[in-house]
C-alpha cells in the first residue's frame, strides 16, 4: 500500500466519521431538547386530547388521527396500486408502458405542496359540497358519520394522502413486478393457465414481499406527511378523537408546522416531543417493512 | 380389428363432459376478462385525480405566465385593491438561493460519503448503509426542526443559509446512496485491469469509477436537487420573509413552496388563486430537472453499452 492511498482511506474513515456523528447529532438533538416537553406534560402526553397551548398538551389525538389518515390513505391505496401496478408492467402495450411508467415516475416527484393546493380547491370543494352531505345523508348521523359535516377534516385529509401515495406505490410496484423472473410465468402460460391466473396465482405470491416494501414506502411518507395535511386539516387538537369520518384537527407532522410560533418555553419542546413521536412511528414502521421484505426473499429465492 | 360403436347413451355422455369441459373454460376466459378489466380499471382510477393535478395547475396557473410575473417582487393586497398580487421575483431567486447552497454543501459530502461506504466492508459501514436508508424515509419536517433547535442553541439569525442547511442534510443520504449504488454496478473487469495494471485505490477511483459511474451519480444528484426545489417543511421555519429579490444566502428570503403554503390561508381569493400559479413554476422547474436526469442516464448508459 503506497502512501497516496494510505491518506486516502484515512481520509475517508474520518469522513465516515464524521458523517455518522452528524446523523447522530441529527436525532440525537432532537431527543435531547424534547426530554423537557416529556417532563412537563408527562403521560398525558400520550392520554389526553386536549392541546391548548401553553397550558396542556395531549397528543393522543394527533397521534390517532395521523394513524386513521394513513389507514384511509392505505384502504385506497393499495388495491388501486397495486391493481395499477399489474396493468402497467402486465395490461399496457409495450409502445405505452414506457409513457404510463414515466408519467407515474414523474407524478411522484410533484412536491406535496401542489397536492396541498390541490386538495384546498378540488378535494375540500368536493367533500364538503358532495361526499359530506351524501354521507350525512346515508348514515343519519350515525358512526361513522357523526356531528356536522366541515368540509376541511379528516376525510378531505385521507383522500389527498391516498392520492399522494399513489404514484410511489405504482411506480416502486412496477419495478418490483418486473423482477418476476420470466420462465416462472412462461411455465405457468405453458400448463394452460389464463393470465388472471398467472397474476393471482404466480406472479403476486412471488412479488409480495417487493409489494409489501412498495406499501410500507407509501405508509412511510403518508405517516409523515406534512404541508399538504396542514394546508387541510389546520390547527391541533379539538379535544375529538377522530373515530368519526367528519372529524377535525392536525396529525402529528402537520401539528408541527402549524403550531410552530417561536421559540416560548413549553410549546416548542413540545411540538420537539411530536417529532419525537414521529421518528419512532417511521422508524418502527421501516423496520417491520426490510424486515417483512427480507423474509421474503429469502423463501422466494 | 374391432370397431367401436358409440351408443346413444355413451354420446350422451361424452357430449356432457365436453360441455363440461367447454363451460369451465368459458367461464375462466370471462373470470380471466373480468379480473383484467378490474386490473385496467384500477390504472384508469389511479391516473384520474393525478391527470386532474395537472390539468389544474396549468389551467388555471397559466393564465399568470407573463414576463411580468416573473420580474416582480410580491405585492401585499389591501381591502381598496385587492387584486394586487405581484409577481414571485422574490420567491424565485430564495428559492434557487436556498436549492444551489443546499448542492454546493450536499453533492460533494454526498459523493466523497458514497465513496467511503464503497470502499470499506465492515459492521460499522453496514450500519451506516441501512441508517441511510432508513433516514431517507423520515418526514422532511425532522430537518425543519433540527434547524430550528439550531438556531435557538446557537442564537442565529434566521436566513436562506438555515434552509440549505436543512435541505443539505435532506440531500446528502440520497446522494450518497445513488453514489454507493453506481460505484457498485462498474465492472468488475474494468477494476481489476485498473488493479492488475498497479493502480492505486486513490487513482483506480478517480480515472476508472468515479468517471464510469458518473451516469448514475449526476442524475441522482439532479434528482435530489429537484426534490430539494419542492420540499416546504424544512425550510418552512427558518428562512424569513422578504418581499423583495435578494441574492445573498446569509439574508431572509422567501421559497416558492412556503409562498404558498402561506398564501393558501389569505383572505383574499386573488392571492390564494396565484397559487396555481407558483405551483405551475415549481413544477415546471422539478420537471425540466426530471427530465435532465432521465435523459442524462439514458445517454450515459447507451455511451456505455455502445
Amino acid at each position: 500500500m503506497g502512501h497516496a492511498d494510505f491518506y486516502y482511506k484515512s481520509f475517508l474513515k474520518i469522513f465516515l466519521a464524521v458523517l455518522g456523528f452528524i446523523f447522530v447529532v441529527f436525532f440525537g438533538l432532537i431527543i435531547v431538547k424534547a426530554i423537557p416537553g416529556f417532563r412537563f406534560e408527562g403521560w398525558s402526553f400520550f392520554t389526553t386530547a386536549n392541546w391548548i397551548a401553553p397550558e396542556s398538551f395531549g397528543a393522543l389525538q394527533l397521534i390517532l388521527a395521523t394513524l386513521v389518515t394513513t389507514l384511509m390513505a392505505l384502504c385506497v391505496a393499495v388495491p388501486i396500486g397495486i391493481g395499477a401496478a399489474v396493468a402497467i408492467v402486465y395490461l399496457v402495450p409495450k409502445s405505452l408502458k414506457i409513457l404510463v411508467s414515466s408519467i407515474v415516475g414523474i407524478l411522484a416527484s410533484v412536491p406535496s405542496i401542489i397536492y396541498g393546493v390541490w386538495g384546498v380547491f378540488v378535494i375540500v370543494h368536493f367533500s364538503g359540497y358532495h361526499l359530506e352531505p351524501w354521507l350525512a345523508s346515508v348514515f343519519h348521523g350515525h358512526w361513522p358519520a357523526t356531528g356536522a359535516p366541515r368540509a376541511f377534516g379528516i376525510l378531505a385529509g385521507g383522500i389527498v394522502l391516498s392520492v399522494m401515495i399513489l404514484p410511489i406505490v405504482i411506480a416502486v410496484g412496477a419495478s418490483v413486478l418486473e423482477t418476476v423472473p420470466e420462465e416462472t410465468t412462461e411455465a405457468a402460460y405453458a400448463l394452460g393457465s389464463t393470465k388472471s391466473r398467472v397474476i393471482r396465482k404466480v406472479i403476486l405470491p412471488r412479488a409480495r414481499g417487493g409489494l409489501t416494501g412498495a406499501v410500507l414506502l407509501g405508509t412511510a411518507r403518508a405517516l409523515g406527511e406534512t404541508i399538504a395535511l396542514a394546508t387541510i386539516l389546520g390547527s391541533a387538537s379539538t379535544g375529538q378523537l377522530p373515530f368519526n369520518l367528519f372529524a377535525t384537527g392536525g396529525t402529528l407532522a402537520s401539528s408541527i408546522a402549524t403550531d410552530f410560533s417561536g421559540f416560548a418555553e413549553p410549546t416548542f419542546e413540545m411540538l420537539l416531543c411530536l417529532g419525537v413521536c414521529l421518528i419512532v412511528i417511521t422508524f418502527t414502521t421501516g423496520a417491520i417493512g426490510r424486515n417483512l421484505v427480507a423474509k421474503q426473499a429469502r423463501r422466494y429465492l | 380389428m374391432s370397431v367401436i360403436v358409440e351408443s346413444d347413451q355413451e354420446a350422451q355422455a361424452r357430449a356432457h363432459i365436453q360441455g363440461l369441459i367447454a363451460r369451465r373454460f368459458q367461464r375462466r376466459r370471462v373470470l380471466s376478462w373480468v379480473s383484467l378489466s378490474f386490473v385496467g380499471l384500477a390504472l384508469l382510477v389511479a391516473l384520474f385525480p393525478l391527470y386532474s393535478i395537472l390539468e389544474q395547475t396549468v389551467a388555471i396557473g397559466g393564465h399568470y405566465m407573463r414576463l411580468s410575473f416573473f420580474t416582480q417582487n410580491e405585492l401585499s393586497p389591501t381591502v381598496q385593491h385587492p387584486n394586487l398580487v405581484g409577481g414571485i421575483n422574490n420567491a424565485l431567486v430564495g428559492t434557487l438561493i436556498i436549492v444551489a447552497v443546499a448542492v454546493v454543501l450536499s453533492v460533494p459530502l454526498g459523493i466523497v460519503g458514497g465513496i467511503a461506504l464503497f470502499e470499506f466492508d465492515n459492521k460499522f459501514v453496514a450500519t451506516m448503509r441501512s441508517a441511510l436508508f432508513s433516514i431517507l424515509a423520515m418526514p422532511s419536517i425532522l430537518y425543519g426542526l433540527f434547524v430550528l433547535i439550531l438556531a435557538a442553541s446557537f442564537k442565529l439569525p434566521f436566513g436562506a443559509y438555515l434552509g440549505s442547511i436543512a435541505l443539505a442534510i435532506l440531500m446528502i443520504p440520497m446522494v450518497a446512496i445513488v453514489t454507493f449504488e453506481g460505484l457498485g454496478e462498474v465492472p468488475r473487469l474494468h477494476v481489476e485491469a485498473g488493479l492488475a495494471l498497479g493502480a492505486q485505490r486513490l487513482s483506480l477511483m478517480r480515472r476508472v469509477m468515479l468517471p464510469e459511474a458518473r451516469g448514475r451519480i449526476l442524475p441522482g444528484a439532479l434528482l435530489a436537487a429537484s426534490r430539494a426545489i419542492g420540499e416546504t417543511a424544512p425550510v418552512l421555519f427558518v428562512i424569513g420573509s422578504n418581499s423583495y429579490t435578494s441574492w445573498n444566502p446569509f439574508s431572509q428570503v422567501e421559497s416558492l413552496p412556503t409562498v404558498i403554503y402561506s398564501d393558501l390561508a389569505s383572505n383574499y381569493p386573488a392571492v390564494r388563486a396565484e397559487c396555481w400559479a407558483m405551483g405551475l413554476v415549481a413544477m415546471t422547474i422539478i420537471l425540466i430537472f426530471n427530465l435532465a436526469a432521465r435523459s442524462y442516464f439514458a445517454w450515459s448508459s447507451r455511451e456505455l453499452a455502445g
